[in-house]
């Protein structure tokens, strides 16, 4: 696990706008499998909604 | 080295006298993955934001972690099932086996088709979460004693 870390952080340093607190949140958070399918379906959605007129 | 495969063949031991054990611990590994599998989804959307990835590789990727995430509902359907019908009991190798045909059907092979769309779209940076799945998706293999078999499928993409 500390390994994983250890490169995701080098990775996320890389991109500076990445917040690593956030991912770090994220590994640590109580997620199932539905959380997952809903979050991803957020992220398919995301760069195809309709402009704001 | 022998002394580190002594205590596997001990855990390995261990495992298959303890059935109710695996289906434990094949829970508690579904859930790490799920954690994995969120970060990853999470990581996808900060590098598609950050214009690393195209809307394109986000929108393969991101239907990659879907299809990952209704296998691993599956897989735990199926365990949750097992533990309603034995209730802290043994439970018979023969529907150990049908577990793992589960979770290779199901967990196993949408793994397998999400590094296929990475294979074509993969970041460097993405590539460690995915190493991180594709530890936990072999330990649960593991578990079943088929660590090997997995391993070589994964290897084969």
């Amino acid at each position: 696990m500390n390994e994983f870390i250890d490169k995701i952080k080098k990775a996320l340093e890389f991109f500076g706008n990445i917040s690593l607190s956030e991912f770090l949140a994220k590994l640590e958070e109580d997620a199932d499998w539905y959380d997952v399918e809903e979050a991803a379906n957020a992220l398919r959605r995301e760069g195809h909604e309709e402009a704001p007129k | 080295m022998k002394a580190k495969l002594s205590i596997l063949l001990i855990c390995s031991l261990f495992c298959l006298a303890c059935p109710k054990q695996n289906i434990d611990t094949a829970k508690a590994q579904s859930a790490k993955l799920a954690r994995y599998a969120g970060a990853g989804v999470y990581l996808t959307g900060e590098l598609f934001r950050n214009k690393v990835l195209t809307l394109g590789q986000k929108d393969k990727i991101a239907d990659g972690f879907i299809f990952l995430a209704k296998a691993g509902q599956t897989f735990d359907a199926a365990i949750a099932e097992l533990e309603k019908k034995y209730d802290g009991k043994t439970v018979p190798k023969a529907e150990l086996k049908d577990l793992f045909a589960v979770f290779n059907a199901e967990v196993v092979a949408k793994f397998l088709d999400l590094l296929r769309t990475l294979k074509v779209s993969v970041h460097p940076d993405l590539a460690d979460v995915i190493e991180a799945i594709r530890t936990a998706v072999l330990i649960v293999a593991g578990l079943f004693g088929k660590k090997l078999e997995v391993r070589q499928q994964i290897e084969a993409i």
